[in-house]
């Protein structure tokens, strides 16, 4: 055999073996075997009823997110493992990924994971974060992206309709599917709304469970301390002031721009357990996502009930809202007339003693506010029976007389709950806890 | 190798086209330094400052990150691996190219196509497979660049009256075969034959298959040839590097599930991928013995011998990279680090540290006699220094913020605490990569100044240095 012969055939066996034979072998053994196996799989897999195809408008979004590298920051898997489903919800199955080309799994998270984003936030959330990031997260580095908008956030054009419309698509398959298994059911909660309730799976670290919900439900309470004001408002100014503004008077940068507005915190002496309710569920039909599952947040309860007591500290009393109407003087017979005209018009969905679970409630989305725990002041209450609430079923009631709308108003007062750990019923004494508690709150908050 | 063909891969002068590889490593060097610029830079500094250059669509994060990524792969490396072929195949063959003329076509043709999809991806034509972002008609239109370089290529072995293959020799073939058929699974099977998960399986094999074997035989290839050439001297043992090789092919295309860990691809290919990922300790160490070996007794060498020490250095950086892959390829790290700066730092030490420094090595060791000029010797100093430290400088400040945002998210922290701990390593970072841009701003200058001298150098020291 000649010299030349010789190398051309090691030459031949490279490339047939190594080049082509390893690179195939790799490709059917671990390409083309476990590609198989998901097909089997899904094969009359009877989940993948629940993906849906995406409209035309979806997949020019889907297009968009491509385009503008979403997919490098943001994941769209939910692994078994470290904090992911606690973060991020149910751990991701294949079937989900049905009719996608190509995936968009990621292999890196700068930003939090978006699998199942559409069950966090809402458009109107969407269209003032992709508008300017900051206008929600102060600290966030995503990219704004103001050209997919006509000027100002309530404005979008066709790219920023057509990516906020898959976004809005991300996370429903699992969510029907679950729904429809059972696994996940809607629960009404007073006050809070028709809320996914995702039962307790076990504590396995590999269950596609929530096992935070129960670690939530047996946290202990925190006591009011200081430190913990000092730290919710730490939280507040970090996560909340952007909608509710740095005073909570309902004006922060992105509050015009969401519908319904952001609740005017500082017109209401909320219970602290109330707020904790509302950070921990959220309120579905508004921007307000669950502070415990929404990616980017994902408080402790520690941290839930140090904003719950610095949000009481908020409370500016009888000075707002300014209203154009002279408050008419508070009278027995006026409370009087607030309770039969509040039976007659508002007991249907707030309930008859206002705990916001009217036989309508639950019809309702977002639904009806807990009256008794959130305790608005009168000059809230006049003010939004004058204008009702864009975005809710609140209608404005300016058609009633002036005096009934006060009368309703100091009404509403008299329905605060009273905290449980204050036994003796009093009215007076537990003025005085509170008023002891704002006034050292405050004394803290100028410091 | 026989001492004897050693030295004959130094000659040969006469086989090569010396304008050709000229323009190949100008134009890498020229992606080299635009990527980092107008790709690596503004990414980074947008880490910091989120608004800078933020109201231009196509100076946005989103889509200059993938003008990073896929000038790197496809406009610095590439560019530079046809330069080494083109250097090194002529004279391990004993022909001379085929086809010049093809060889120049594809020269203006490829990177037409590279400048072309940086255009394409800022303009937000991304096909969005991760490693594969041009839109498909350049992957397609690329094909043809794949095809020239296939002809010259095999021509020149079916021409050639050489009976030894030498081991450079095996990892180009591949290298060629590899690069082709992974271009075409890449760009084709995720993004239009194989639905969601599946889509992940074969891109996850596309991703680890472009490092595996596209960057990394190149730079093997480029090592086992310089290093005997620079060192005079054989290398050490042929067996292993027969080991090296073949443990390679073997190895490197089952791993790139390790991309996916706890995806939902089935669990099983996951295991598989764990073992092959580890068992890439084998292949480095085998091919790493055998570099240091030869090395032996020869270390002094890399006082005066640049190109011998961009060429180790990136020996170095392979070393601790192939280190660091195959146990963070274990299942139980990935909850910690996967997704987080951690995997940054390492792809940029495979690429940035590993690949680019042994182009480095092959570019110092080549431009001199491709000129005929020696190399300005205080700009080659400033220019390895520069890029050395700034290398590990970045690679250690992503080690560590990895290292912190996992800890951040794996102990429940809101996800914004991560991202403002982060910040001064990312400000660091950002200094760093302007480090390193300098340094290789200054081995352009460098090589442009060689270029443009007047005095021919045949004799000069640096072109003998190996001699010695």
């Amino acid at each position: 055999m000649d010299a030349h012969k010789l190398g051309i055939e090691r030459a031949v066996f490279i490339m047939l073996v190594a080049g082509i034979g390893f690179f195939l072998l790799a490709f059917i053994g671990l390409g083309l075997t476990p590609w198989f196996n998901i097909n089997h799989e899904l094969k009359g897999h009877k989940k993948t009823q629940h993906v849906p195809l995406l409209t035309p408008l979806q997949l020019k979004g889907r297009q968009i997110y491509i385009a503008n590298g979403c997919y490098y920051c943001h994941s769209q898997f939910v692994r078994p493992v470290a904090d992911d489903p606690l973060r991020f919800g149910a751990v991701s199955k294949a079937w989900e990924y049905k009719h996608q080309y190509p995936n968009l799994l990621s292999t890196r998270r700068k930003g939090p994971d978006l699998t199942r984003e559409s069950l966090d936030h809402p458009a109107d959330w969407e269209y003032v974060h992709l508008y300017d990031p900051r206008m929600i997260a102060p600290w966030s580095i995503m990219p704004a992206y103001h050209w997919m908008f006509d000027g100002s956030p309530g404005k979008p054009n066709k790219q920023g309709r057509a990516l906020v419309a898959y976004l809005g698509t991300l996370g429903q398959a699992r969510k029907r599917e679950m729904l429809a298994k059972g696994t996940l059911k809607k629960v009404f909660v007073q006050g809070i709304g028709t809320v996914l309730h995702y039962p307790y799976k076990g504590g396995r670290l590999m269950s596609p469970g929530y096992d935070h919900v129960v670690y939530f439900h047996k946290a202990p309470r925190i006591a009011d301390t200081r430190s913990a004001r000092e730290r919710g408002k730490h939280l507040y100014a970090m996560d909340c002031a952007s909608c509710h503004g740095a005073t909570g008077n309902g004006r922060g940068v992105a509050a015009q721009y969401l519908t319904p507005r952001p609740v005017r915190l500082n017109a209401f002496r909320f219970r602290a357990g109330f707020v904790y309710k509302v950070l921990y569920y959220g309120r579905p039909g508004s921007a307000m996502p669950s502070w415990v599952r929404a990616a980017d947040a994902f408080l402790t309860p520690r941290d839930l009930w140090s904003v719950a007591y610095y949000v009481q500290t908020l409370h500016r009393g009888a000075t707002a809202p300014p209203t154009a109407h002279a408050p008419i003087a508070k009278t027995a017979a006026l409370v009087k007339l607030g309770g039969a005209q509040f039976a007659t018009n508002c007991a249907t969905c707030h309930g008859p003693k206002g705990e916001g679970n009217g036989v309508l409630a639950t019809a309702l989305t977002p639904a009806p506010v807990d009256l008794a725990l959130m305790n608005p002041s009168a000059r809230w209450v006049y003010h939004t029976l004058n204008h009702g609430r864009t975005g809710t079923a609140m209608p404005s009631f300016s058609t009633l007389p002036r005096k009934v709308r006060w009368a309703i108003s100091y009404f509403v007062e008299t329905l605060a709950k009273k905290p449980k750990n204050i036994q003796s019923a009093a009215a007076a004494p537990r003025k005085t806890v509170r008023i002891a508690r704002l006034t050292a709150a405050q004394s803290s908050a100028h410091n | 190798m026989k001492r004897s063909e050693t030295q004959e891969l130094v000659a040969g002068e006469s086989l090569i086209e010396p304008r050709l590889i000229k323009a190949h490593i100008a134009a890498a060097v020229f992606w080299l330094i635009y990527l980092i610029v107008g790709g690596g830079l503004l990414v980074a500094i947008k880490f910091t400052w989120p608004n800078f250059l933020g109201n231009i669509p196509e100076l946005t994060w989103g889509r200059l990150r993938f003008v990073h990524t896929q000038t790197v792969a496809y406009g610095w490396f590439v560019d530079i691996f046809l330069a080494a072929i083109y250097y090194m195949v002529p004279r391990l063959t004993r022909v001379k190219l085929a086809s010049p003329t093809l060889a120049w076509f594809n020269f203006y043709f490829y990177n037409t196509m590279v400048a072309m999809g940086v255009f394409q991806l800022m303009e937000g034509h991304n096909l969005g497979v991760v490693w594969m972002e041009y839109p498909s008609f350049i992957n397609i239109l690329m094909l043809i660049s794949y095809a020239a370089l296939a002809y010259n290529f095999f021509a020149s072995y079916l021409r050639s009256q050489e009976r030894n293959l030498y081991v450079s020799s095996w990892y180009m073939m591949s290298f060629v075969i590899w690069a082709t058929l992974n271009w075409i699974m890449g760009g084709l099977v995720p993004a239009y034959i194989a639905p969601g998960i599946a889509s992940a399986v074969v891109g996850g094999l596309f991703i680890h298959d472009l490092v595996g074997l596209v960057v990394t035989p190149l730079a093997t290839a480029m090592i086992y040839y310089f290093l005997p050439v620079m060192l005079r001297r054989p290398i050490y043992s042929h067996s292993l590097s027969l080991m090296g090789f073949w443990s390679l092919a073997f190895f490197y295309p089952l791993v790139g599930i390790h991309h996916y860990y706890y995806s939902p691809i089935p669990m099983w290919a996951q295991y598989i991928a764990q073992g092959t990922s580890f068992m890439l300790f084998f292949t480095v160490y085998t091919v790493l013995y055998n570099v240091y070996k030869t090395m032996k007794g020869r270390w002094g060498d890399l006082a005066d011998n640049i190109a011998l020490r961009w060429l180790i250095g990136g020996t170095v950086f392979y070393l601790m990279v192939c280190t660091q892959g195959p146990l963070q390829a274990l299942l139980v790290e990935q909850p910690l680090i996967h997704f987080t700066d951690w995997v940054i730092g390492h792809s940029h030490m495979a690429l940035l540290g590993f690949g680019t420094f042994v182009a480095m090595g092959f570019i110092h060791y080549a431009w001199p006699r491709l000129t005929g000029n020696e190399l300005n010797k205080s700009l080659s100093e400033w220019s390895f220094w520069l890029a050395f430290v700034g290398c590990a400088w970045m690679f250690i400040d992503l080690w560590i913020a990895g290292l912190l945002e996992g800890y951040y998210w794996g102990y429940g922290k809101p996800w914004m605490d991560s991202i403002v701990r982060l910040q001064p390593y990312w400000l660091s970072r950002t200094l760093s990569g302007v480090m390193v841009l300098t340094g290789f701003i200054l081995v352009a200058i460098n090589l442009i100044v060689t270029a443009r001298a007047k005095q021919p150098a045949t004799d000069s020291p640096a072109v003998l240095a190996g001699a010695r």
